[in-house]
């Protein structure tokens, strides 16, 4: 593998003067590997190490995957943190690099933290529907986080759609929920932005895609996603990659960034038609119509601590998509914070370690303390967890 | 002093300005374009014919493998579920095993039974304190059984007993030794004399 800084040339003539280019001036001509190794990511797409913190598998179910995060030393805080991601990307954004981990810094301050992955699904998942993964899934990766953490209760952090999720298993299994988070979580579709314009049912049938691809690609949502800025992501990304190769900056964040939004993974056929026709197109959620096996998903139940935090620069979850969740629930401890960060820096951008991450564990350390209850890490679940 | 010739205009800085301004410019363009509402009409139009050309290629790979006698897509994925199935049976089983274990807990049934040993014990020691209590006072009456009675008084000392309606007190009868239990001296267990419960004849 190409290192991920590109080696710096000194001028050819000896002095300090290098060449002027669009980016500034740069020390030296260019170097045949900073060249070399824009073309690999143009053509084969960027690739570093990423997700590096060591975990456990608790337990699996079809593609499903309940991870636990090894920190250095034992948690101190008694309630567990289970995240759930979307179904589309990878989770490993929570721990994007060493450097750049909310995991880690979860760990670090003493927190006790699973995953619930939902892997990429197959096309014999090509039938599976939020159903399963609401209704079945998801309970079935609390209990077991509970059993392994020895905990009777847990903090409930959701990212994107897997605040969807997990905003709709709060209201359904509220029972041993301690508080929910929610990040960038889209709840009201009234007003979706483009991707409501697009996928207005007069325009688009997410059946036909569907039943033509049985899971959609995941190339197909993350053109979905970079077609909202195009400029931005077609254009813009590119120019700063050579700017950074070029200019001998590190590429190692860029790349691992770059890496994780071209990652996609396929949504299963039958979850994808029920995200476009019964959230996109029929708003059922916030509008109370939403069901989840028969049961019909009531926020109102949701008393838990809830903090919803949504980003100003989002155009992907547009802020006012989120911030209905604070009225429709009935938590009297009700926080919203609307960040200066876009959909993803929120979470790892460079600005990250000193916004999003310190005012979580700043409202979370208050949340988290023992309630006088069975608590600790358990000796069964070690047992039953396996390095992965 | 030299009149030194104005610098040429860098090119590069000119480039850069010009991308900087042109690139805001086109996002805008774009971004205006593709929110209207044509856009998403044409978008929608575009993907229903890929999709269909997706589907007319799917269908005609699995008539293709099928007639090559290779496993489809969907024959993996039916075997695929078969196993789903399997690993579904199992975990429910593990969680029922765990449920059982859980509720069948060695630990906090030792400790119960502990305590009520614990318990017994101390009733025990309660009883045997009582019993040797009650030896002593039974050595103490047979020590007073054993002794000489005392000189028999004069008549003229002996006082005339009111008349009463209460019967004299009983004299003590000397108390047997206790015997031994048959388990301490070894000899069997004299057999339980059985009540009959038979109502006897009557003779006429």
């Amino acid at each position: 593998m190409a290192s991920s800084t590109p080696p710096k040339r000194a001028a050819a003539n000896g002095t300090q003067e290098g060449i002027p280019t669009p980016w500034g001036t740069i020390p030296g001509p260019p170097s045949f590997e900073s060249i070399e190794e824009g073309l690999r990511i143009l053509a084969l797409g960027a690739d570093t190490p990423t997700g590096l913190t060591p975990k456990d598998v608790v337990w699996t179910r079809n593609k499903t995957t309940l991870y636990r995060y090894r920190g250095e030393r034992p948690p101190v805080h008694k309630t567990p943190i289970v995240f759930v991601y979307a179904l589309i990307n990878k989770p490993y954004i929570f721990d994007l690099r060493p450097e750049n981990s909310f995991f880690r810094h979860l760990l670090g301050e003493g927190y006790d933290v699973f995953l619930v992955d939902w892997g990429t699904p197959g096309w014999e998942d090509r039938q599976m529907t939020y159903d399963d993964y609401v209704g079945d899934h998801l309970p079935k990766a609390v209990d077991r986080a509970l059993r392994a953490s020895g905990a009777d209760e847990y903090t409930l952090f959701g990212y994107c759609m897997g605040g969807t999720m997990s905003t709709m298993h709060a209201a359904l299994r509220p029972e041993r929920m301690r508080n929910l988070i929610t990040l960038t979580t889209p709840i009201d579709f009234s007003d979706a932005g483009l991707h409501g314009k697009w996928l207005d049912e007069r325009h688009y049938d997410p059946r036909k895609v569907a039943q033509a691809y049985g899971n959609v690609p995941g190339s197909l949502i993350d053109t979905g996603n970079a077609m909202l800025r195009p400029v931005a992501n077609y254009f813009s990304a590119r120019m700063t990659m050579w700017e950074r190769l070029l200019t001998g900056k590190d590429m190692t964040s860029w790349k691992a960034m770059n890496k994780w939004v071209n990652d996609g993974v396929p949504f299963a056929g039958a979850a994808y038609t029920q995200w476009i026709t019964d959230f996109y197109q029929g708003n059922r959620l916030a509008k109370g119509e939403m069901t989840i096996r028969g049961e019909r998903v009531d926020l109102s139940r949701i008393e838990v601590p809830l903090l919803n935090i949504a980003g100003e620069k989002d155009h992907i979850v547009l802020p006012a998509m989120a911030e209905v969740l604070n009225g429709l629930v009935s938590s009297k401890d009700n926080d919203y914070l609307l960040m200066p960060a876009g959909h993803v820096g929120l979470l790892a951008g460079s600005g990250a370690r000193k916004g999003l991450w310190p005012k979580v564990t700043d409202w979370l350390s208050s949340r988290s303390a023992d309630r006088g209850r069975s608590g600790g890490r358990s000796d069964g679940g070690a047992r039953a967890a396996r390095p992965s | 002093m030299s009149d030194a010739p104005p610098k040429p205009p860098d090119p590069f800085q000119v480039l850069r300005q010009s991308y900087d301004q042109a690139t805001e410019a086109w996002a805008q363009a774009v971004e205006q374009a593709i929110s209207t509402e044509e856009f998403a009409a044409s978008a929608g139009r575009l993907m229903e014919r890929y999709t269909e050309m997706q589907e007319v290629l799917r269908k005609t790979s699995e008539a293709v493998a099928e007639q090559l006698h290779i496993p489809t897509k969907d024959d993996i994925a039916r075997v695929a579920q078969l196993v789903i199935n399997v690993e579904r049976k199992v975990d429910d089983v593990s969680d029922q095993a765990d449920d059982l274990l859980r509720r069948e807990d060695p630990a906090p049934a030792a400790a119960a039974l502990g305590e009520r040993l614990a318990a017994l014990e101390e009733r025990i020691a309660g009883l045997a304190a009582r019993l040797d209590a009650l030896d002593r006072i039974e050595a103490s009456l047979d020590k007073l059984a054993a002794a000489p009675p005392p000189p028999a008084p004069s008549k003229a000392d002996t006082p005339v007993p009111a008349a009463t309606d209460e019967p004299a007190p009983a004299k003590p009868a000397p108390r047997r030794p206790r015997a031994k239990p048959a388990a301490e001296t070894g000899a069997a267990k004299p057999p339980a004399r059985r009540r009959s419960t038979r109502t006897p004849a009557k003779e006429e």
